[in-house]
């Protein structure tokens, strides 16, 4: 078993990771920059290097000062929690070329998935369902009129080479497609260099559905059901909740089983989360995450398994202990993502917290490595905290989550608090009537 | 909870305490003279800490002194700034464990802030001279060349020399040969 784990990261899920070494009778290593030096999985560590100044380029994404910090400390596994190395494939590689565990897939697997065409083709090829696309670009308007027909409208025409918009068209119909793909060729053209386009499904209101996947070195795969992280503004999640207020019992398990059954052709190890568009009953895929998610905490209130825990477990080899038929999906979750943001303008606002109370009671959980007197640093990510509420239903979960945000005090700096009070009390939040447009377009707009 | 009810909640909370001293007063009607002549007395009685009351204002002034404090976290309630750990770098060959750490007060002068300091650029493993058994690099007392080579540290199999960034006079050398430091742990300094 793993002794010694060392922390490359920081933040909440630093902390989270420590909790749950320290209660397997794990040695943590905490790894920090200079701007870190009061942080609070800093100082719960059992030890601690100082790996760089503040900039992350230099400390947390520095993988050589990293496995030094190893080295010296003599830790044998390395989390690298979300964001930063986490799915750096070289980093991963080079753990495991120093005899360090690497908590997390195999290297190969995080190139595979972090190519997202390379990934897309490989789930596609394993059995998990995609945005239907033609295969490469288009030849001509009857090629695209027969796509239309085939998938139905409306369909996004989309640059090969692009990006950032450019060069993309929506077609409700026959007559849009023949004009609007001459439009997006010339916009090709003229952006990239390049005329060739793609066409595909176009989704207008989809929901952000994603399943959470646990697999072991022995072959077994689980999914625990998923979260749904449809609240979104410029493609980061601020709220999730799990299960979907949508999703039925027998969709949880169809696309469950895919999903379980592709891991177990591709042989992935650890945790693993699958990420969906979903419309009008349908999954598509978008990527797949091959690390632990920030939302994970509502995964686990509702299954009741430590998600890091099993991660290091199996990291170290062991077998899963569950079985398929032992997950049960027991009550509601929601998580809110409390930023240090402008809750009107997300504007960020690092600074010093002069006073930190956090709800608590029954089913209520905060995930946070601030306290009173800590000064955010200015140089990393805003979030402050995670809320997370569990009950036994979607109700009584949505009016738990009202008790704690009105208990919930962070003073000193802005934080979007005051935007989660808002949602929890919204008529279409009630109704779980929402998909990834609705706080840009329907919420923030209304504001 | 209303915006308004947040509000009433911060004003409760403590405000930012400093370390050194401790004032409680209507925000603008702090008698300045009063806390001055507070803190002399601190010097005469040798007191940690004083509390003066007359009606509608009360002041208290307080210092702390070097009492080796064990790691220990004072409940986020109290509205405390936490205990500021300072960069504790390794104890010899083996890792640094929890509780070894002084808060207060810092050593006379902070070898950080000499500006001789020479600091490490890097984590990783100290040597004091180019192979085990050879003379090392520097020795106290012994002059130094600007773009000498003081110490290697080694990271991930790769020896770096850490050189001087001017002459001087190697006053202090802090580590011992073979052992780890962190990134900005003071190395040496020189004069």
């Amino acid at each position: 078993m793993i002794k010694k784990l060392l922390i490359a990261n920081r933040g909440e899920i630093a902390l989270r990771i420590h909790r749950a070494c320290r209660e397997m009778g794990i040695q943590t290593v905490a790894v920090h920059s200079k701007a870190d030096a009061e942080a609070m999985h800093v100082r719960l560590a059992d030890e601690r290097v100082c790996i760089g100044p503040a900039a992350a380029s230099k400390s947390y994404l520095d993988i050589k000062s990293i496995l030094a910090a190893a080295e010296i400390t003599g830790a044998d596994a390395i989390h690298p929690g979300y964001g930063f190395l986490a799915e750096n494939a070289t980093f991963a590689k080079m753990v495991e070329e120093h005899n360090i565990t690497f908590v997390g897939p195999h290297p190969d697997h995080i190139s595979l998935m972090g190519d997202k065409i390379t990934g897309k083709k490989t789930v596609q090829a394993l059995g998990i369902p995609v945005v239907p696309g033609s295969d490469g670009a288009i030849k001509d308007v009857k090629e695209a009129l027969a796509f239309a027909k085939k998938n139905g409208y409306p369909v996004l025409i989309k640059a090969t080479a692009g990006g950032g918009g450019k060069g993309m068209q929506v077609a409700n119909n026959d007559t849009e497609l023949k004009e609007r793909l001459g439009i997006a060729k010339a916009e090709a053209k003229a952006n990239f260099g390049n005329d060739d386009v793609f066409i595909e499904k176009y989704l207008t209101h989809p929901r952000h559905i994603e399943i959470q996947i646990l697999a072991d070195t022995h072959g077994n795969v689980l999914h625990l059901g998923e979260r749904d992280c449809s609240i979104q503004r410029r493609h980061q999640k601020l709220w999730e909740e799990a299960p979907s207020p949508v999703i039925t019992e027998k969709q949880r398990h169809d696309i469950g089983e895919k999903v379980v059954n592709a891991m177990k052709k591709l042989g992935y190890r650890g945790l693993g989360t699958i990420e969906f568009l979903y419309e009008d009953g349908q999954f598509y895929f978008i990527e797949m995450n091959t690390r632990v998610q920030v939302e994970h905490p509502v995964t686990e209130m509702v299954t009741g398994i430590d998600l890091v825990r099993e991660q290091i477990r199996i990291a170290a080899g062991k077998v899963l202990t569950l079985q398929q038929k032992d997950i049960k999906i027991r009550g509601h979750a929601i998580e809110c993502r409390i930023n240090a943001e402008s809750p009107e303008t997300f504007m960020p606002c690092p600074g010093r917290i002069d006073f930190n109370h956090v709800p608590g009671g029954l089913g209520v959980r905060v995930d946070s490595a601030v306290y009173t007197g800590y000064t955010i640093p200015p140089h990393y990510d805003s979030l402050v905290s995670k809320l997370i509420v569990h009950a036994d239903d979607r109700p009584k979960c949505l009016a738990r989550l009202r008790r704690a945000l009105s208990e919930y005090v962070i003073s000193g700096i802005e934080t979007t608090l005051p935007l989660h009070r808002k949602l929890a009390e919204n008529a279409d939040m009630q109704k779980g009537d929402y998909n990834i447009h609705w706080l840009e377009k329907v919420f923030l707009k209304g504001q | 909870m209303t915006n308004a009810e947040t509000k009433k909640h911060t004003k409760e909370a403590p405000k930012n305490i400093g370390k050194e001293s401790q004032t409680k007063a209507d925000k603008v009607n702090i008698d300045a003279a009063a806390v001055k002549e507070l803190a002399d007395l601190f010097k005469e009685t040798d007191l940690s800490e004083i509390e003066y009351e007359t009606a509608g204002c009360r002041i208290r002034v307080a210092r702390n002194f070097g009492i080796p404090a064990q790691q220990q976290f004072y409940p986020a309630m109290q509205g405390m700034q936490m205990p500021s750990f300072q960069s504790q770098g390794f104890q010899g060959q083996g890792a640094i464990v929890e509780g070894t750490t002084t808060d207060l007060p810092k050593a006379p002068i902070d070898p950080a802030k000499h500006p001789g300091a020479i600091k490490s650029p890097m984590v990783g493993t100290a040597y004091l001279s180019s192979q085990p058994g050879a003379d090392p690099f520097i020795k106290v007392g012994g002059p130094i060349k600007e773009g000498d080579t003081v110490m290697i540290v080694e990271a991930m199999k790769v020896m770096n020399p850490i050189r001087a960034p001017k002459s001087g006079i190697v006053k202090e050398i802090f580590i011992q040969d073979g052992t780890p430091v962190e990134f900005d742990e003071v190395l040496l300094i020189i004069e």
